[in-house]
């Protein structure tokens, strides 16, 4: 039979990592609050045993009222668990004492793991380990799990207390000592005062927090503060950007060769035209041009997010950009899931999970996809340079595109706040929601391990969704684009279909066609399109940005077009992959179809009414 | 002690320590803060603000948080009195 053994604490004091080091399992850490969203499970044996451990979301108190907090609290007050690792952070053990405290009112089954020592002692803290489980009458253990140091100690812990403390039943009546009531907050005090007494008892230190609070009257100073923040953001975007251009071309052109080294191998081996078609143009076509356009620009993005994150940064992001959110109903954190949201956008809305009000959460969720993704940024970018900078000498043609990308960015993020806003203010009605979050000290990011873990974790994760959305879409557009109805492809149907609601938008039948079949991944908008202009049954291939221009130019595009193709691509349906998640993450089909009607609904007025406005005056 | 003071948590000068001596009306608002481990007779200190003056950062127990001014000027504080040079 195997032991369950439950890791617990307050949020950010490295129970991710404490996890890590004990199954080997790589579970993303990052610094901050709300890092473990959901539970995370695995494995480990020690002495001949195996052990089923159990990582839970971080919790300041059992009292907490968020969906997470609550997952938490139920564990640890159900007692299914033979043993209870409480995580502290050794560098600031008072506050998390309060939680300790509580704990140990219902279990004694329990070990206080001290984890982040190695830092503690860097900054002159040191907690007297013996006075600090008499005091608790549970064993503490020192660790700091990033080093691995004090692993084996805390599962000799685990191990006594499982296998030499089993006979002991201790369960209180749990609601006395938690209700939310006036009673719950009292007897919270005592917890506070308690815990304040204990820590003056073990602890020596000076104040902790010099260090980060010296650099944060810097890096969040009215002076560096802002530009600071919009320094490092563009850098990232350009760093990928850039970046991903090498890798991009290199895939794409392996991609082709091998297309005809299969395609030969097709001829040769007599297989049937229709079979060629439907599995090497449209499948193979569609899946590789995903891969090519979306796989460098994540595997640069993500990882020098995580760095951001495990740097602690990303809370001061949020701190800064309070007040731009705060009248939209949400709060600083919104600014963070909207940059993951430039990532991806289905990244972006599992990240609200960040926001502990649902109410947020939910409003968050819905207005992310207006923040263009990495598989948008693409076709923004060579409508860009292709539209509005050909014409122009050369060296100002990459800030002159960085400008208007840079604007088109500003308008998405102006946007979501005031759509958010909309929906808080007119529509839910909801009340003023505090926000208080907490600044957590700034550590060196681990650099290989971070990188490695983000294009595990998220890179190949999304990647692989993709894929399997992208397959079948393939398949479907060329069968679309193939099948023939009279003299007519189906597509063709489509198209004409759309003509008309295509030249309200100031855009095309073709276009919006492009945009529909594109659901499954906007990274093959632009093949799609540029495939239905070519109305061939293969999709375009590579093509430069001056023979972008020549073809748009030749099927009718004006400037007009070019600034309402920016914005129907800025906000239009989101991907099928962020549709789902949204879906997942609220088990609402109410917010999952507002998630997908009001940013296209927003394009179709927006468009129309630039469309109107230019046709007016230009 | 001689020449305390009471003023709202928001009020406090940057860099000035406190004992909270008042928690807000609002339950819900004073839930959170319990949970946080903010209650009566905590020492707080506002130690820096945000580029647009809010929200403002604390210290309190050995954390840092951040408040909102509207959520921070409903907390009561008792300080020592200093230098009044306004009135």
């Amino acid at each position: 039979m195997e032991d369950t053994v439950i890791l617990s604490g307050n949020p950010n004091v490295g129970k991710s990592t404490i996890f890590n080091a004990l199954t080997g399992l790589k579970q993303h850490t990052g610094n901050w609050s709300g890092k473990t969203v959901l539970t995370a499970e695995g494995v480990y044996s020690y002495k001949g045993k195996t052990y089923h451990i159990t990582d839970l979301p971080g919790i300041y108190s059992l009292s907490g009222t968020s969906p997470d907090e609550k997952t938490a609290s139920e564990v640890i007050r159900s007692g299914k668990y033979d043993c209870l690792i409480i995580a502290a952070d050794a560098t600031n053990p008072e506050r998390n004492l309060d939680l300790v405290l509580q704990i140990r009112e219902i279990s004694s089954r329990a070990v206080l793991c001290l984890n982040l020592c190695d830092e503690a002692e860097k900054r002159g803290i040191n907690v007297d380990c013996e006075m600090l489980s008499r005091e608790l009458d549970i064993p503490v253990v020192k660790t700091s799990a990033r080093s691995g140091q004090g692993m084996d100690e805390l599962k000799e812990a685990v191990y006594k207390i499982i296998n030499e403390r089993l006979c002991e039943e201790d369960q209180r009546e749990l609601n006395d000592i938690f209700g939310t009531d006036d009673k719950g907050i009292k007897r919270l005090d005592e917890y506070i005062e308690l815990s304040r007494n204990i820590s003056k008892k073990c602890l020596c230190s000076s104040d902790s927090q010099i260090g980060t609070i010296r650099t944060d009257k810097v890096i969040t100073s009215k002076k560096y503060g802002i530009p600071l923040m919009l320094v490092l953001l563009m850098l990232i975007f350009f760093i990928t950007i850039t970046g991903a251009n090498i890798p991009s071309e290199f895939l794409a052109e392996l991609f082709g060769k091998l297309r005809s080294v299969m395609n030969n191998a097709a001829g040769s081996a007599h297989m049937p035209e229709f079979l060629r078609g439907i599995l090497i143009d449209g499948v193979y076509t569609t899946l590789t041009d995903v891969v090519s356009v979306m796989l460098p620009p994540m595997a640069i993005f993500f990882p020098l997010f995580a760095l951001l994150e495990d740097s602690g940064y990303l809370p001061r992001i949020a701190f800064m950009a309070d007040p731009l959110f705060r009248g939209a109903g949400t709060d600083g954190k919104n600014a963070l899931t909207l940059m993951m949201g430039f990532g991806c956008n289905a990244c972006g809305v599992t990240g609200c999970r960040i926001m502990n009000c649902p109410k947020k959460r939910n409003l968050a969720m819905i207005t992310n996809s207006f923040v263009p993704c990495n598989g948008r940024f693409p076709l923004l970018i060579a409508i860009i340079s292709a539209f509005f900078v050909t014409s122009i000498y050369h060296p100002f043609r990459s800030l002159i595109s960085a400008v208007i990308l840079t604007l088109s960015i500003i308008l998405s993020i102006a946007v979501s706040i005031a759509v958010s806003g909309f929906i808080n203010n007119k529509i839910l009605k909801n009340k003023y929601e505090p926000f208080i979050m907490e600044l957590p000290p700034y550590r060196r990011p681990q650099f290989v391990k971070t990188v490695i873990r983000s294009v595990f974790d998220k890179t190949l994760h999304i990647l692989f969704r993709s894929i399997i959305t992208a397959a079948p879409a393939g398949a479907i557009i060329w069968l679309l684009s193939n099948i023939r109805y009279g003299d007519m492809s189906l597509a063709s149907y489509l198209v004409s279909f759309l003509e008309p609601l295509g030249k309200i938008m100031g855009l095309d039948g073709k276009i919006i066609s492009g945009f529909l079949l594109g659901f499954p991944a906007n990274e093959i908008v632009l093949p799609l399109i540029l495939m239905l202009y070519g109305d061939g049954g293969t999709s375009a291939g590579n093509i430069d940005l001056t023979s972008l221009h020549d073809v748009l130019i030749s099927n009718g595009w004006t400037i007009k077009t070019a600034v309402c193709m920016i914005i129907f691509t800025l906000m239009h349906f989101p991907c099928s992959t962020t549709v789902l998640t949204i879906y997942k993450e609220t088990k609402s089909l109410k917010w999952t179809a507002a998630g997908f009607i009001l940013p296209t609904l927003c394009g179709v007025i927006i468009c129309s009414a630039v469309n109107l406005l230019m046709s007016l005056f230009i | 002690m001689k020449g305390n003071t009471t003023c709202t948590l928001s009020e406090l000068p940057l860099g000035e320590e406190a004992v909270i001596t008042g928690m807000p009306k609002d339950e819900y608002l004073c839930s959170k803060l319990v949970q946080y481990g903010i209650t009566n007779k905590v020492r707080i200190k506002k130690v820096y603000c945000a580029p647009l003056s809010d929200p403002c950062a604390y210290l309190y127990r050995g954390t840092l948080i951040s408040l909102r001014n509207s959520d921070a000027e409903k907390i009561i504080v008792s300080c020592h009195k200093k230098r009044n040079r306004h009135n």
